[in-house]
C-alpha cells in the first residue's frame, strides 16, 4: 500500500487527507495550531475552472448535514456588509434573483458575533430594508455564544424573536457548531420564517469548514495527528525519508514514503518572514519570494523542489505554495483545488 | 516563529471552557491574561479574576502562533501574588505545603522504602483523596514485574505552588525533592501534572502509568460500556501520544469504549481551580457529567486524579486506568 505523511491540517491537507485515503492510500496527517482555514467564513468566493474536486467536496459536506450552495450567491457578514461568492453552505446565502426585500437583524446587544444596530444600517445602505431586533443577554464580548444556545431556553428565547419579526427573513449570528446544527433546522421548523446565517470570520463557520473535512478524512482511514509539529526533514540526496515531529514534551521520527506539506502561509507559521525575507520553516525546499508571484513554496506542478533539482516524493498544496493570480478570498478554493492536483500528482508517480 | 506575535484571531477565546461556561464569563480570558497583562502591566489590575483558569492548554494547542500561553499566565499570576491577597482556597493550600509538604494532607501508610530503582510518585490527591487508586496503580506495577517504592519522603512536586503564584515555596519542594528522587532511576506517576513537571522542570526521567503500558498484553477489568476523561495535562501537557496510549491500552484490552466528542475537554479541576473558585470548577465537572450521562455508560475512565476527583463529586463512577486493566497472564 502506498503511503504519504501529510503535514498541516487545514483545509489543504485534509482534503488532500481524504482524497488519497480514497484513493486507497494509508494516510498519516499531522498538524497544530488553529488553522487559517478555521478562521475563515467556510466560503468560497471564487471557483477555478478546473473543478475535478467540486463534487467530492459538495458530496462530504451534504453527508455532515451541512449542504453547500453553488453558483453565484449572495449573503449578509456579520458587519452587514454584502458577500458575494460561488460555493457556500445554503444557510448563509441566497441565489442570485431570490434576495429578500426586508430583513430582521436579530443579534445579541453589545456583542461581536453580530452586532444589530451597526448591521442593520450597513444593510440599508446596500440593499434591503433592515431593522434591528436586538437580544439582551449577558454575554461578555470576549466569550462566544455558541454554548448558550445549546440549551433548550435559549433557543426558546431565539424562537420567540424570529417570530415577533415581520420582515422577509431574518439574520442571526452563527451559534451552532457542526454537532448541534440540527438545531439550525429546528429553529426553521419552529419559527416558520426563512433564516440566514451571518457570513462570519473568526467564528464557527470556519470551525465547522474544517471539522466537515476532519470528519471525512477520519471516516476514510486517514491516521490523524493533531497537536504535533513536524519541526525537521531527513533527505537522502533527493528524497525526504523521515520527518522529525513534536508533540508535547515528546519528540519522534516518522519514515516518510511520499511527502505532502501543506503547511499555509505566514499567518501560521507555514512559511517563515525574516525581515523582508521568506524562510522555509524545515530549511528544505526552494522559495519564491514575494513579488508577482504570491510568496512560498516553489513547485512544478505541486513538486517540491530543492536547490533546482526536482524532488521526487516531497509534494505542496495551499497557501504554503506560491502561487500568482491570487485574489483576496481566494484562499480555501486555491488550498482545495491545489491538494487536488497534489493528489493527482502523487497517484502518477 | 511567531512567539512574540498575537494576531488577535481569538482562537484561544473559543477554545477556553472557563469562558465557554456561564460561571466563568468574569474570567478576563487568556489573552488578556497571556498576552497583554505581561506587557501592559496595569492590566494586572483585573484582580483575582485573572485566576480563574485551569490550566488545561486548551489555550494553547489552539493559538496559531505557539504563543506560550500557559506559561505566560503562570508569570502573570506570580508578578499578581506580589500584589493581589490570596484566595481563601490557595491560602489554605499553601498552609498545608508548610506544615505537611502536600496540598491535602493523607492517611496514606502504606509506604514502601525499600531501595527499589523505581519510585512510584502518585502526587498529592492521590495520596490525600484517593487512596484506593494508589493501591491499585502499586498492585499493577507489581502484577508489570515492576519493583518501586513508594516514598513518604516525597513531597509534592511543586506544579501546584506555580498555580497559584508561590514561586518560592515551590523551588524549597523542588529542591528537597531532587534529593529525594536522585537514589532513583525512574520515577511513575499517576497525576499527569506531576509528570509534567518532573519532565519539564525537574528535567528527571519519569513516564506517567499509562507510558507503560505501550505494547503490554492486557485485559479489562471494566465491566459494561465506559466513557472517557482525557486528561488535559496528559494530552496537551505531556503530549497527545500519551493521550493516544491510553486510548490503545483500554482498546487493546478489550474495554467497551462509548467515545464522546468532548472526552477531551476540561474537567474544571485544574489550575488551583478546586481550592480558588469551587463554583466554577463544579459548574465546568456538572457540564461533563450531564454529557456523560446522556450517553448511557457505567461510568468514566481517566488517568488523572484531579479528572477523578472531580468527576466522583458529581457522582459518577470513575475508574483510574489502573483500576481498568490488567495483564494478561
Ligand atoms: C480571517 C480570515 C478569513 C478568511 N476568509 C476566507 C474566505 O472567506 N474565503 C476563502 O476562500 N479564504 C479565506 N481566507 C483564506 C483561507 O482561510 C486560507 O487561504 C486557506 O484556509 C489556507 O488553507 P491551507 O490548508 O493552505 O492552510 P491552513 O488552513 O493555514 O493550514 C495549515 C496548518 O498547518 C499547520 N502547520 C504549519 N507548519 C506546520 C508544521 N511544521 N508542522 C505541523 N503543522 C504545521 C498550521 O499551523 C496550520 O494549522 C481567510 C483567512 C483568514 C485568516
Ligand atoms: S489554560 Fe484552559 S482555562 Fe486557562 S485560559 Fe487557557 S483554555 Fe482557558
Ligand atoms: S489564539 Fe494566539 S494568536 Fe490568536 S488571539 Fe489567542 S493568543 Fe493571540
Amino acid at each position: 500500500m502506498r503511503r504519504a505523511l501529510v503535514i498541516g491540517l487545514g483545509a489543504a491537507g485534509l482534503m488532500a487527507g481524504y482524497m488519497l485515503a480514497r484513493r486507497g492510500w494509508k494516510v498519516t496527517a499531522l498538524g497544530r495550531g488553529t488553522p487559517a482555514s478555521a478562521m475563515s467564513t467556510g466560503c468560497l468566493r471564487s471557483l477555478p475552472p478546473e473543478r475535478g474536486w467540486l463534487e467530492e467536496l459538495k458530496a462530504l459536506f451534504l453527508s455532515a448535514g451541512l449542504p453547500m450552495s453553488e453558483g453565484p450567491r449572495t449573503g449578509v457578514t456579520n458587519l452587514g456588509t454584502r458577500f458575494d461568492c460561488r460555493l457556500s453552505p445554503s444557510i448563509s446565502t441566497w441565489e442570485e434573483g431570490s434576495g429578500p426585500r426586508s430583513i430582521a437583524v436579530l443579534g445579541v446587544r453589545g456583542h461581536p458575533s453580530l452586532r444589530p444596530a451597526l448591521a442593520a444600517s450597513m444593510i440599508s445602505s446596500w440593499g434591503p430594508r433592515a431593522r434591528t431586533v436586538p437580544l439582551d443577554l449577558e454575554v461578555p464580548a470576549e466569550a462566544s455564544l455558541c454554548p448558550l444556545f445549546r440549551d433548550d431556553a435559549h433557543l426558546d428565547l431565539l424562537v420567540e424573536g424570529i417570530q415577533a419579526t415581520s420582515e422577509d427573513a431574518v439574520l442571526l449570528p452563527a451559534l451552532f457548531s457542526l454537532p448541534g446544527i440540527g438545531r439550525w433546522k429546528e429553529l426553521e421548523r419552529r419559527s416558520g420564517r426563512r433564516l440566514l446565517e451571518a457570513v462570519t470570520p473568526l467564528g464557527v463557520p470556519g470551525q465547522r469548514f474544517v471539522e466537515v473535512l476532519e470528519q471525512g478524512a477520519k471516516r476514510t482511514g486517514v491516521e490523524m495527528w493533531p497537536g504535533r509539529r513536524a519541526v525537521s526533514l531527513e533527505l537522502d540526496g533527493a528524497k525526504v525519508t523521515a520527518a522529525e515531529v513534536q508533540g508535547g514534551t515528546e519528540r519522534r521520527t516518522m519514515e516518510v514514503d511520499t511527502l505532502l506539506l501543506a503547511t499555509g502561509g505566514a499567518l501560521v507559521d507555514g512559511v517563515l518572514w525574516k525581515g523582508q525575507h521568506l524562510e522555509d520553516p524545515l530549511s528544505t525546499f526552494v522559495m519564491v519570494q514575494d513579488g508577482a508571484e504570491g510568496g512560498g513554496y516553489d513547485h512544478v506542478d505541486e513538486r517540491l523542489l530543492i536547490e533546482g533539482e526536482r524532488i521526487i516524493n516531497a509534494f505542496g498544496a495551499g497557501d504554503c505554495l506560491a502561487y500568482s493570480q491570487g485574489r483576496y478570498g481566494d484562499g480555501l478554493a486555491h488550498a482545495i483545488a491545489s491538494a487536488w492536483r497534489a493528489v493527482r500528482a502523487m497517484e502518477g508517480l | 516563529m511567531n512567539e512574540n506575535r498575537c494576531i488577535k484571531c481569538g482562537s484561544c477565546l473559543r477554545a477556553c471552557p472557563v469562558l465557554n461556561d456561564p460561571t466563568g464569563r468574569t474570567f478576563p480570558g487568556p489573552r488578556t491574561t497571556g498576552v497583554d497583562a505581561p506587557r501592559f502591566p496595569e492590566r494586572l489590575s483585573m484582580g483575582t479574576a485573572a485566576l480563574m483558569c485551569t490550566m488545561c492548554h486548551a489555550c494553547e494547542w489552539a493559538c496559531p502562533s505557539s504563543l506560550p500561553l500557559t506559561r505566560s499566565m503562570l508569570l502573570t499570576r506570580e508578578e499578581m501574588s506580589k500584589a493581589v491577597p490570596p484566595l481563601e482556597g490557595h491560602q489554605r493550600m499553601r498552609e498545608s505545603v508548610r506544615h505537611t509538604g502536600r496540598t491535602v494532607d493523607t492517611d496514606f501508610r502504606e509506604w514502601r522504602e525499600e531501595g527499589a530503582k523505581v519510585l512510584y510518585f502518585p502526587g498529592c490527591i492521590g495520596l490525600g483523596r484517593l487512596p484506593d487508586m494508589v493501591r491499585d496503580t502499586s498492585r499493577l506495577l507489581d502484577e508489570l514485574g515492576i519493583e518501586h517504592d513508594i516514598s513518604s519522603k516525597a513531597l509534592c512536586c511543586g506544579s501546584p505552588l506555580l498555580k497559584v503564584g508561590a514561586l518560592e515555596e515551590a523551588e524549597m519542594l523542588h529542591r528537597h525533592n531532587a534529593e529525594v528522587l536522585s537514589s532513583y532511576e525512574t520515577i511513575i506517576t499517576s497525576c499527569p501534572g506531576c509528570t509534567y513537571h518532573l519532565r519539564e522542570v525537574y528535567g528527571v526521567r519519569v513516564s506517567h502509568v499509562v507510558e507503560l503500558l505501550e505494547g503490554k498484553e492486557l485485559r479489562s477489568e471494566a465491566e459494561g460500556v465506559w466513557a472517557l476523561q482525557v486528561p488535559c495535562h496528559l494530552k496537551r501537557g505531556v503530549g497527545p501520544w500519551a493521550a493516544e496510549g491510553m486510548v490503545n491500552a483500554l482498546e487493546g484490552a478489550g474495554t467497551r469504549l462509548s467515545r464522546i466528542p468532548d472526552e477531551d475537554s476540561c474537567c474544571g479541576g485544574g489550575g488551583g481551580m478546586l481550592s480558588g473558585f469551587p463554583g466554577i470548577a463544579s459548574s465546568i465537572a456538572r457540564s461533563k457529567a450531564t454529557s456523560y450521562r446522556r450517553a448511557a455508560v457505567s461510568g468514566v475512565i481517566t488517568a488523572c486524579p484531579f479528572c477523578a476527583l472531580s468527576l466522583r463529586r458529581q457522582g459518577l463512577t470513575v475508574l483510574d486506568i489502573s483500576q481498568a486493566i490488567r495483564p494478561r497472564r
